[in-house]
């Protein structure tokens, strides 16, 4: 196993916030290798300080210390535009609430991301946005505004977006945290499709023991510090 | 890159309308304000100097000292100074005019000419009577037509004037000199001021230079000064002190206030997009492409601000005209521009700041930003 290079590599990881008097330690001193291809659950108490973590692999904010690797690059030394053009082009990210844009059909929202990515010719983008809806389920309803779907319907949305690239690795904050059994396994089987066909490595966070036991292994935290690995092979 | 607007900015016009029609409105004022407030200025001294134009004299003659900006001065000159610049080579006829201004008529101050109506007619004024009659003598009183519809002046009609009764003897045609005129004894003498002229508006021979009879009249009497008529608009904008002053001073206030108001509008539209601003980040979206979405918002509600102004700015001009047809405003092609160029920017500007710092903040506290 330390042969195959890991995609992404966390070293005495730490970020605490300060809040005037008190400082919330977040996440204290992670080493976290996960390799390519690798589909890893996160698990842990609310507040134990999982999405810190998930934010500090995807570069979207700097560690109090430590280092964050994607592929070879240690990611706290690049500065704000280039972590931002990193994840453009290498990580998708779906979040803990789907912060979809309310003014944007489900269509329009893929689209966004497409534009950001700097796709070209509006006709193609809406063409490949169409696909990846009708992919997560939701070909029907492209047309529709966010607060014309369900939450289950949303997040599927929030998933297709974060598909666009066809990112490399795939962050997902609780993509199944408000959801139904039936919901949470169409989205689990997406993402198992995303891993096994198209080999895409998934950092997924999960409060359900069902849906983590689906991924290759299961991280538990509790206070920011990783207390137990699970292989669920 | 091919230029379009990003699939946001179309969205937040059209479906945020309130914070947009802040932003449209607060251009709108600028441009409108700027465009109003300088075409008064301009208009009412265009239609002064294409009134005193109007009296056809080549060569104005006053006192050394005295404002060309008649009704302001009270010095006068002996009425006598007409037969010695008869006597200049070039001139053809003079005509002494005394003006007084008085704000019993309309409310507003109107100058009154006391003309002697023969020479005055020589020199090329000529009082296309209307309705009525001719001046001739006594405490007779014509005025224009513009003047007599605001008002409602009928020939006939009696009006009090520096406390005397005079008659309305006849309706001409505006534009020229004045809108109201006596006969030039009367006014001397109840001006106590017999044989004394305030004026002299002077025509010079067919084919003879103006310019030449000036510096011959400048160097024959001395204690006068003339005023090419031709130059008379350009004379009268150098006189009115700190009239580009008063336009620069108007527009800059306007400006600041449009900017403040743009600014706001930005800033707190941003603040309320904060979170969404943290997911274009999340989604891998450039410092250039979030400036890019904002400011091509801000850009376009401006020009859209901007064009709603200087229709706003025509209107106003329509209703101010109706309510006021004595007041001229006119809008010149360099003022509308410079409004609009004013605009753009006080908006491009207000917004540049929030949408800098609003791409430079962490994508994580923007996230959680509520
Ligand atoms: N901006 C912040 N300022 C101060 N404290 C923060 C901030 N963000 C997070 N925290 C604190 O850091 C800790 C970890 O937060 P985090 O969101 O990572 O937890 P989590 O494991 O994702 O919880 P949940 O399961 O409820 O989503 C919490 O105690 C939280 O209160
Ligand atoms: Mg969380």
């Amino acid at each position: 196993m330390e042969q195959v290079p890991s995609i992404l590599r966390t070293v005495g990881l730490e970020k605490s916030y300060d809040l005037g008097r008190t400082k919330v330690r977040a996440v204290c001193g992670i080493d976290l290798s996960v390799q390519k291809g690798e589909f890893v659950s996160i698990m842990g108490p609310s507040g134990c300080g999982k999405s810190t973590l998930l934010y500090l692999i995807g570069g979207m904010t700097n560690p109090t210390r430590g280092s964050v690797f994607v592929a070879d690059t240690d990611i706290t030394h690049l500065s704000d535009s280039e972590r931002t053009a990193l994840r453009r082009e290498r990580i998708g990210f779906v979040f803990q609430r789907f912060n979809l844009f309310p003014t944007l059909s489900a269509e329009g929202n893929v689209c966004l991301a497409q534009e950001i990515q700097g796709a070209r010719g509006r006709k193609a983008g809406v063409e490949r946005a169409r696909e990846l809806l009708k992919w997560v389920g939701l070909g029907e309803k492209a047309g529709r505004r966010p607060y014309e779907l369900s939450i289950g319907e949303q997040q599927r949305v929030a998933i297709a977006r974060a598909l666009v690239g066809m990112p490399e690795i795939l962050l997902a904050d609780e993509p199944t945290g408000n959801l139904d059994t039936e919901n949470s396994w169409q989205i689990m089987k997406v993402f198992e499709s995303l891993n096994e066909k198209h080999g895409q490595t998934i950092l997924m966070i999960t409060h359900n023991p069902e849906i983590a036991a689906r991924a290759d292994r299961t991280i538990h935290m509790r206070d920011g510090r990783i207390v137990n690995v699970e292989e669920d092979d | 890159m091919s230029f379009s607007f990003p699939t946001l900015v179309r969205a937040n016009i059209f479906q945020r309308r309130t914070r947009a029609g802040i932003a449209i409105l607060a251009v709108a004022i600028e441009v409108t304000a700027v465009m109003v407030l300088v075409g008064l200025t301009s208009g009412t001294i265009n239609e002064v100097s294409g009134r005193i134009q109007a009296l056809g004299a080549d060569i104005m003659f006053r006192p050394a000292g005295s404002s060309p900006l008649l009704g302001l001065s009270d010095t006068t000159m002996p009425e006598a100074a007409v037969d010695r610049l008869l006597e200049v080579e070039g001139v053809d006829s003079a005509s002494p005019v005394m003006i007084w201004p008085t704000s019993e008529v309309s409310g507003a101050p109107t100058n009154i000419f006391g003309i002697d109506p023969e020479p005055f007619e020589r020199v090329g004024g000529e009082l296309e009577v209307l309705d009525g009659r001719r001046l001739q003598d006594g405490y007779e009183i014509i005025v224009d037509r513009r003047l007599a519809s605001t008002e409602g002046l009928t020939v006939g009609q009696e009006l009090e004037i520096l406390g005397q009764s005079w008659t309305i003897v006849g309706i001409y045609r505006a534009g020229i000199g004045s809108r109201m005129m006596v006969p030039l004894p009367t006014l001397q003498e109840i001006l106590g001021l017999p044989n004394k002229t305030h004026v002299v508006f002077l025509k010079v021979d067919p084919g003879v230079q103006p310019r030449q009879v000036s510096s011959r009249i400048n160097s024959e009497l001395s204690g006068y000064e003339t005023t090419l008529m031709e130059q008379y608009a350009e004379v009268l904008r150098e006189n009115i002190v700190g009239l580009d002053q008063f336009n620069g001073a108007i527009s800059s206030i306007a400006v600041v206030l449009s900017f403040l108001v743009i600014l706001l509008a930005m800033y707190t539209s941003i603040i309320e997009r904060t979170r969404e601003i943290g997911i274009l980040k999340a989604l891998g979206a450039s410092k250039t492409y979030i400036m890019h979405t904002i400011m091509s918002e801000s850009v376009l509600l401006c020009s859209i601000g901007a064009a709603a102004g200087v229709g706003l700015a025509y209107l106003t001009r329509w209703a101010l005209v109706s309510r006021y047809p004595t007041l001229s405003v006119e809008f010149t092609m360099e003022w509308m521009i410079y409004a609009i160029l004013l605009g753009l920017a006080g908006g491009t500007l207000g917004a540049f700041y929030p949408a800098l710092r609003a791409a430079r903040q962490d994508a994580v506290r923007a996230l959680r930003h509520e």
